[in-house]
């Protein structure tokens, strides 16, 4: 089974390192790169080409969905949340999954 | 709208109340010690009715002149008014009824010492009447004013504080501060423990506080509590100053309003700002003007000048601060809040604060 390249994008140092801890026991999934903002996200998908990013919402000055206006539709998309308000509209932008924070 | 009219001149229609009763009684108690000859009915009835309107601009003349004692709280201009209008309004009253029966055409007895005499006490008691009503009105008036001026303060209070509970199990806070304790607590054991006393701390200063004012020592103290938790989950992505003048340190300020005031700064600014939010505190004294600035990189969204409720139901409380700083300080206050070179500073200025 091939592995799956996943980049994950938080605004807090913390919550990215939790996010690693979380994915560890997951080897088929292989964190290839991070980043705090939408920006130093696009800069990590052009690096590496990932399929999988697991997606903040809430970034600072910014939010995930202006992420999906950048970026090529084909890459799919966790979301990764404290707080569930944004459901809906998450899949309305095909999100694959949706992970509540502990 | 008549009960507007009403409340509007409410002492001039207590005064002209008391005024009616008197006139009518007097009138009653003339005609029934009278042989009751339409003749003589109508020249009392008469005499009372200009009576009647002589005491109107007397009246608007004691409220006027008893206003402006009160209001500059010149007790004892006040009574001297009192007994001078007793001394001098009967002559005043005798002079322009007289001068009404003239223009309508009636006998009346030449103005002289002796009639004057006669005519003051009378009059004079009925100033004193009318200044008793006034009086009572005003006192009236003042303790169902300072009720509801208490009442209202209260249930700011009490408003306030909902809004920093509502802040508080706010998910988009409490989550993720759990979620950096759990992380913490692998990574930097000290950090994790310092973060959940500093929760504990922040959250008990809100529900203890049943008090309407605050030392800003107190409430400074709480804002770095909140401040630091807000720095230990961004870590280099927030900043913040505080700087607060030991004069002020045991003033009493209504509660929570540097809170309120940092943590829209907190709310708004992470909303706006791309890199490093900073934020800034400061609580001085100049000449005797106590000025609190909070300032954070960013920019003013036009949703915090409304009562707009937020994303996560938290208004941002702006209302409630001005309503609070009105009732604790009428006129002597200013707030702004403004974007300059960058920075959104939200600013209180409260004039002449008691310092003891």
């Amino acid at each position: 089974m091939t592995n799956l390249k996943a980049i994950i994008v938080d605004d807090e140092r913390l919550a990215r390192v939790n996010l690693k801890k979380l994915l560890e026991p997951h080897p088929q999934i292989e964190i290839v790169g991070e980043a705090s903002s939408c920006q130093g996200a696009v800069d990590m998908i052009n690096m590496f080409n990932p399929q999988l990013i697991f997606l903040d919402i809430q970034l600072s000055g910014e939010t995930g969905f202006d992420l999906l206006e950048m970026i090529d539709s084909s890459i799919k998309i966790i979301f990764v949340t404290a707080y569930d308000e944004y459901a809906i509209r998450a899949f309305e932008v095909n999100a694959i999954d949706y992970l509540l924070k502990p | 709208m008549l009960k507007a009219i009403y409340n509007r001149y409410l002492f001039f229609f207590n005064m002209m109340a008391v005024l009616v009763l008197l006139i009518v009684t007097r009138t009653l108690d003339s005609l029934a010690w009278l042989p009751p000859s339409p003749q003589k009915t109508k020249i009392v009835v008469l005499n009372y009715l200009f009576e009647f309107i002589s005491f109107v601009p007397v009246i608007f003349i004691l409220i006027f002149s008893y206003r402006w004692t009160v209001i500059r709280k010149l007790t004892f201009l006040l009574y001297f008014l009192i007994v001078a209008f007793a001394v001098l309004m009967p002559s005043l009253v005798l002079a322009l009824s007289s001068w009404l029966a003239v223009i309508f055409g009636h006998k009346v007895q030449p103005i002289t010492f002796n009639l004057i005499e006669k005519y003051t006490p009378g009059v004079s008691l009925v100033i004193l009447f009318l200044s008793a009503t006034y009086y009572l009105t005003h006192l009236v008036l003042k303790t169902a004013k300072q009720r509801e001026t208490a009442h209202k303060a209260e249930t700011l209070a009490k408003d306030v504080q909902l809004k920093m509970l509502r802040y508080q199990i706010n998910p988009h806070f409490l989550f993720n501060v759990l979620n950096s304790i759990y992380t913490l607590i692998d990574e930097n054991t000290e950090k994790a423990k310092k973060l959940v006393i500093d929760m504990s701390e922040y959250y008990r200063y809100t529900l203890n506080k049943q008090q309407q004012t605050v030392s800003i020592e107190k409430e400074v103290e709480s804002v770095m509590k909140y401040l630091e938790i807000q720095k230990t989950r961004f870590e280099e992505g927030f900043q913040y100053e505080i700087s607060a003048d030991e004069a002020v340190k045991s003033l009493l300020i209504p509660s929570f309003l540097i809170h309120l005031l940092i943590e829209n700064a907190v709310k708004y600014g992470t909303k706006t700002m791309k890199h490093k939010l900073i934020v800034r505190l400061s609580v001085e004294l100049v000449n005797k003007n106590l000025l609190i600035r909070v300032s954070n990189t960013g920019k003013l969204l036009n949703a915090t000048g409304n009562n707009e409720k937020g994303v996560d139901g938290t208004s941002n409380g702006i209302e409630n601060l001005k309503h609070r700083l009105a009732l604790y300080y009428d006129e002597n206050y200013s707030f702004s809040l403004k974007e300059e070179d960058g920075w959104v500073v939200a600013a209180i200025e409260i004039n002449n604060i008691n310092t003891r």
